[in-house]
């Protein structure tokens, strides 16, 4: 069965294109905008991994990633965060809150992404 | 007589120099005026309380306590407004509770002229005191009630102010020394009940005398710095006027007023100085703050313009990437290299975003290190390995010479190295058409010495000179600039330096190639 894979992205262009290459590396892909409907949709899916960005309209990665980890069914979730976004201090919140991985977009191109979630998916 | 009946006299003055000092340098507020008001109160009081124990008659006890009364009245009120102006910790409550407050002291102040305030002269072995009436009874709630709430006020804003160390202190001193002071002054009432007991109000000047003098002196409050050495002057100047009065010598006498004319031009001239000097101080402070202000805005514009220069460049790279992948089809043969040239260029951009991102950093001292030990040779290797494909594009070869001995790991931040070694390689190979690029890395005892020697352009004794600065210093940058090399280097430099390193480039001129150095201790 197809892994299915939540991506949170408020970029929609950036949402499209790594939506294509997704569905093409034969994932199961729901995409959202926010962090509110991150989590909305993270309980009606139960996605086997999250594709987190961190700057998002109002509330941001972190607090999805706060609240996601407040549910005992999710608190292992693998999470990857993926922004351009990179703080010392946002990536330290982020790895304290148990995220695999924090890649800077634009140091890799899709097919990179899709390789490094799938050795967090073995 | 006894001496200890003057200590109130020496505190009014005492309170009167200050009083003058403060009103006289301070910054003019209205929690200034308040505090002003409430030390003229205490003189009055002081004197009072002095006139009121040399008194003969009761006529006079009655008068002169009824003159410290007036204090007695007006002090809690005050008190608690100044603690609202000082903290600002304003409510419709607090404001309420205030008009009030000063609607009993205008009531207890009319009542004090009458005879249901205070009325009878209570005598004990230290004086007289009058003996209170039946007004006098909710007079003393109000005093406690409106004291407490002063203190209350105090405290609050003791704990509000934890984070902001000087205004801490501030309060500290305020709320020690008034409970002090009202715990020793308040006794004060317990004659007009009847109770017999030392009075202890003379302390209670003399507590508040050095509670405000170490306050203002040692922790600025009011913003007054130079009261200390205005009052060593003037208890100098008393002095040597004193002098000439006792001095019956004629010559002496008018040496000591020529010494007395010197001082006065000395003082003024030594604190017109303090006061430039402490007026220059804060200019300094204000402009530093500034300035600090100004260059954070500077890094936190970069940092949040190169987020946003990023999404674009990840569209880009992305759908190049995809298309060069086929993901879109086939693109004709003609297409790859236009697309191609479109990646590269892309992948330049993004390195110059990250390199400003990098520089910002450096400049605002934010970057931040993890130290690990690990092995530059292999390090060294995997990074061959990701550029091999740079090389071959370009018909140049790019190689490691090994070592013939096991080399020691290094401890260093990894991630930063890797960076670093990367721009210089990538450097190299951009600026090599023929021949190629060797890396050799040699034991120095202490150190790793890492070359990349390239048999490329090489550059000029002037070009080497700015090689490593940045767009920021001026002239170099630009040239810099336009032959492409950018900030990379100089993000190089610094990440090698923060890891304790060293790195410089040597060529023997142009078209003879070029060599780079980088040097890390192995501990």
């Amino acid at each position: 069965m197809a892994k299915k894979i939540l991506i949170i992205e408020d970029e929609k262009i950036l949402r499209e294109m790594y939506y294509d290459k997704f569905v093409q590396a034969g994932f199961d892909i729901t995409l959202v905008g926010s962090a509110e409907e991150g989590i909305k949709v993270v309980l009606k899916v139960k996605p086997d991994l999250v594709l987190l960005d961190i700057l998002l309209p109002e509330k941001n990665g972190i607090s999805f990633l706060t609240k996601l980890r407040e549910k005992p069914e999710f608190d292992s979730l693998p999470v990857v965060a993926f922004s351009n976004f990179d703080s010392p201090e946002t990536k330290k919140a982020a790895f304290e809150l148990g995220v695999k991985d924090y890649l800077i977009k634009t140091s890799f191109t899709p097919k990179q992404i899709i390789e490094k979630i799938k050795s967090y998916l073995k | 007589m006894n001496i200890a009946i003057y200590i109130p006299l020496v505190s009014a003055i005492f309170v009167l120099f200050l009083v003058l000092f403060i009103f006289l340098k301070g910054e003019k507020s209205k929690s200034q005026f308040l505090f002003l008001l409430i030390s003229f109160s205490f003189i009055l009081w002081f004197i009072g309380t002095f006139k009121m124990f040399t008194s003969e008659t009761d006529a006079e006890i009655i008068f002169w306590d009824k003159i410290n009364y007036i204090t007695a009245i007006f002090a809690p009120i005050l008190l608690y407004h100044f603690g609202l102006e000082f903290t600002k910790l304003y409510t419709k409550n607090k404001k309420k509770l205030l008009i009030i407050g000063y609607i009993l002291a205008v009531i207890f102040f009319l009542l004090l002229r009458t005879n249901y305030f205070i009325d009878d002269v209570y005598k004990y072995s230290w004086g007289g005191h009058a003996k209170a009436a039946i007004a006098h009874h909710p007079f003393v709630l109000y005093f406690i009630f409106y004291m407490c709430l002063f203190f209350f006020i105090l405290y609050e804003n003791y704990k509000r102010t934890k984070k902001d160390p000087l205004k801490n202190i501030q309060v500290k001193y305020l709320l020690w020394g008034f409970v002090i002071f009202s715990l020793v002054a308040s006794p004060a009432f317990l004659p007009a009940y009847g109770i017999s007991i030392y009075p202890f109000e003379y302390l209670a000047g003399v507590i508040f005398v050095i509670v405000a003098a170490v306050g203002i002196t040692r922790h600025f409050l009011f913003g007054v710095r130079v009261i200390l050495t205005e009052f060593l002057i003037g208890i100098m100047g008393l002095m040597l006027f004193i002098l000439p009065f006792l001095i019956e010598i004629p010559i002496l006498k008018t040496i000591t007023l020529i010494i007395l004319l010197l001082f006065c031009v000395f003082s003024y001239l030594l604190i017109r100085a303090t006061y430039q000097e402490i007026k220059r101080r804060n200019e300094i402070e204000k402009l530093y703050k500034e300035l600090e202000k100004l260059d954070k805005a500077k890094s936190e514009f970069v940092s949040i313009a190169s987020h946003q220069l990023r999404t674009p460049l990840t569209a880009v790279k992305g759908y190049i990437s995809m298309m060069l992948e086929n993901d879109y089809g086939n693109p004709p043969e003609k297409m790859k290299l236009p697309l191609k040239n479109i990646y590269t260029s892309n992948e330049r951009l993004i390195k110059l975003v990250n390199d400003l991102l990098n520089v910002s950093r450096i400049e605002a001292g934010r970057l931040q290190f993890k130290k690990e030990s690990f092995s530059l040779e292999e390090m060294i290797n995997s990074i061959i390995e990701e550029l091999r494909s740079l090389a071959e594009n370009k018909n140049i070869y790019l190689k490691l010479e090994k070592s013939k001995k096991v080399l020691p790991n290094i401890f260093a931040d990894k991630d930063k190295i890797r960076q670093a070694i990367i721009n210089i390689i990538d450097n190299a190979i951009h600026y090599t058409e023929k021949g190629g690029i060797t890396v050799k890395i040699e034991n120095q005892g202490n150190k790793l010495r890492t070359s990349i020697t390239d048999t490329g352009e090489g550059m000029t004794k002037k070009e080497l000179s700015f090689l490593f600065e940045s767009f920021s210093r001026g002239k170099a940058g630009t040239k810099l600039w336009t032959e492409g090399a950018g900030l990379g280097l100089y993000v190089t430099k610094k990440f090698i330096e923060l890891n304790k390193g060293k790195a410089w480039a040597e060529s023997k001129g142009k078209n003879k190639g070029s060599t780079f150095y980088i040097e890390l201790p192995i501990k």
